[in-house]
């Protein structure tokens, strides 16, 4: 795998995520544009690359915030587990596995989110429907995002496999 | 070592960092986020134009939030409001004093309240804005930032060298600030009045996109506080110039059945904190 493709998205995802945070909301949910790269990598690169790419990513997620360390590095890890490993049982070209494996990334980061706001000793409260929702706003924007992203994806020279 | 111990070993320590560690505030973090700065800012300015097309912001309407005003009405209003500053005009002299105690301070206005462009929003559930200050003076964190809209928020981290700093959004859940009610009303010649709304002075706590106020003996909040109602600013801890500065409104009430418990009341913010461009900070 090649790691300067991988920082240069990582930087453009990251930095389009806080230039368009707060922008783009739909009925309280907000897109997560940095869960679709996580998502890109854990359905094409092998497990074990996939989960510290992810971790990585997560931990730069969870860097330019405000929160504690390690939300959404604990997140993303857990997609890539989830994820990296079964393009054999996925068509991990096809738009109908982008949509649910976003949606399903979505709601685990939710999931992780409101339970780390409910009970980490400093969390801080975060209502579950609107992440919810941003799941499924995210899983939305990940068709065009995720089949743009599949044309550059011979850049990245991913090696599939468990 | 197996990778996959070394995998659940990462997974871990995530989980012991997110759930046990307090958030770190650290110039590197705001350095960190400073390098996202020239994909973050165009790319915002750009969201912003293409969202005021698409979704214009709704100013509310504040005197009344129910139904909109017809234009007679606000004809109407208009010259009366015309007739209010001929009357303040009048009271000019006593705002004199207040002036010569900003003159004390050596400085003009404009230098205690320093324009910040927005050059980044928030980045996951929590409510905060990046603003660009390299052309600011003596940013430091507790510093209010302002808006014609009214309370913004407070600076919560700046970068080493100053040149982006956080502002934590009024709406944020970390967020607590004093406050206190008042509503618009009517005297009997119909001309427009200001009246406080006489409850103890609430904490305002962000929720999200908007604020809440609990902890409200419900008997003093039934048939007092009244949606509609506008919650200003009255934290001691800021300068004394802002008090009285909007927060919001108060567009929801949630009362139990009987005067025992404690009111629940939502306030939400003017416009969405969120989409502004530029706000000012108010350095002193």
């Amino acid at each position: 795998m090649r790691w300067l493709p991988l920082a240069l998205l990582a930087y453009v995802m990251l930095g389009l995520q806080l230039g368009l945070g707060g922008l783009l909301k739909f009925h309280g949910g907000e897109m997560n544009l940095v869960l679709i790269a996580a998502v890109f990598i854990a359905l094409n690169a092998r497990r074990q690359t996939a989960v510290p790419v992810c971790f990585g990513l997560g931990l730069l997620h969870d860097f330019i915030g405000i929160g504690p360390l390690g939300t959404y590095a604990l997140a993303y890890s857990l997609v890539a587990v989830l994820i990296a490993g079964t393009d054999r049982a996925l068509a991990p070209e096809h738009p109908f596995t982008h949509f649910f494996v976003t949606l399903i990334a979505g709601a685990m980061v939710a999931f992780v989110v409101v339970i780390q706001g409910k009970y980490a000793r400093y969390g801080v409260h975060v209502d579950l429907w609107p992440s919810m929702i941003g799941a499924f706003y995210t899983a939305v924007i990940a068709l065009p995002a995720l089949w743009l992203l599949g044309r550059f994806r011979r850049a990245f020279r991913f090696r599939i496999g468990g | 070592m197996n990778r996959g111990i070394v995998h659940f070993l990462m997974i871990l320590a995530a989980a012991i960092s997110a759930f046990t560690l307090p958030e770190a505030k650290s110039g590197v973090r705001e350095v960190a986020q400073g390098l996202f700065v020239p994909i973050a800012w165009p790319v915002r300015a750009i969201g912003l134009a293409i969202s005021s097309r698409l979704a214009p912001h709704e100013q509310k309407d504040l005197l009344s939030p129910d139904k909109a005003r017809t234009a007679d009405e606000l004809r109407q209003q208009n010259a009366e409001l015309l007739t209010r500053i001929l009357n303040l005009e009048a009271q000019l002299d006593d705002l004199k004093q207040l002036s010569a105690q900003y003159q004390q301070l050596g400085t003009d206005l404009r230098k205690l309240v320093q324009p910040a462009t927005v050059v980044a929003g928030p980045t996951g559930s929590r409510q905060t804005l990046t603003v660009g200050t390299s052309g600011l003076k003596a940013v430091r964190e507790g510093m209010a930032v302002v808006h014609p809209l009214g309370f913004v928020g407070q600076i919560f981290a700046v970068a080493p060298g100053a040149a982006t700093a956080r502002v934590l959004l009024v709406t944020d859940p970390q967020s607590k600030i004093a406050a206190r009610f008042f509503r618009f009303g009517r005297r009997a010649d119909g001309s427009l009045v200001t009246m406080p709304v006489d409850i103890p002075a609430p904490l305002v706590e962000g929720d999200g996109d908007a604020m809440v106020v609990r902890m409200l003996p419900a008997r003093k909040v039934r048939n007092v506080v009244k949606i509609g109602d506008v919650v200003v600013l009255d934290e001691p801890k800021l300068p004394p110039a802002l008090k009285g500065l909007r927060i919001g409104t108060v567009t929801a009430i949630d009362l139990p059945p009987t005067d025992s418990g404690h009111a629940t009341i939502k306030v939400e913010p003017t416009g969405d904190l969120t989409h502004l461009h530029e706000v000012l900070v108010v350095s002193k």
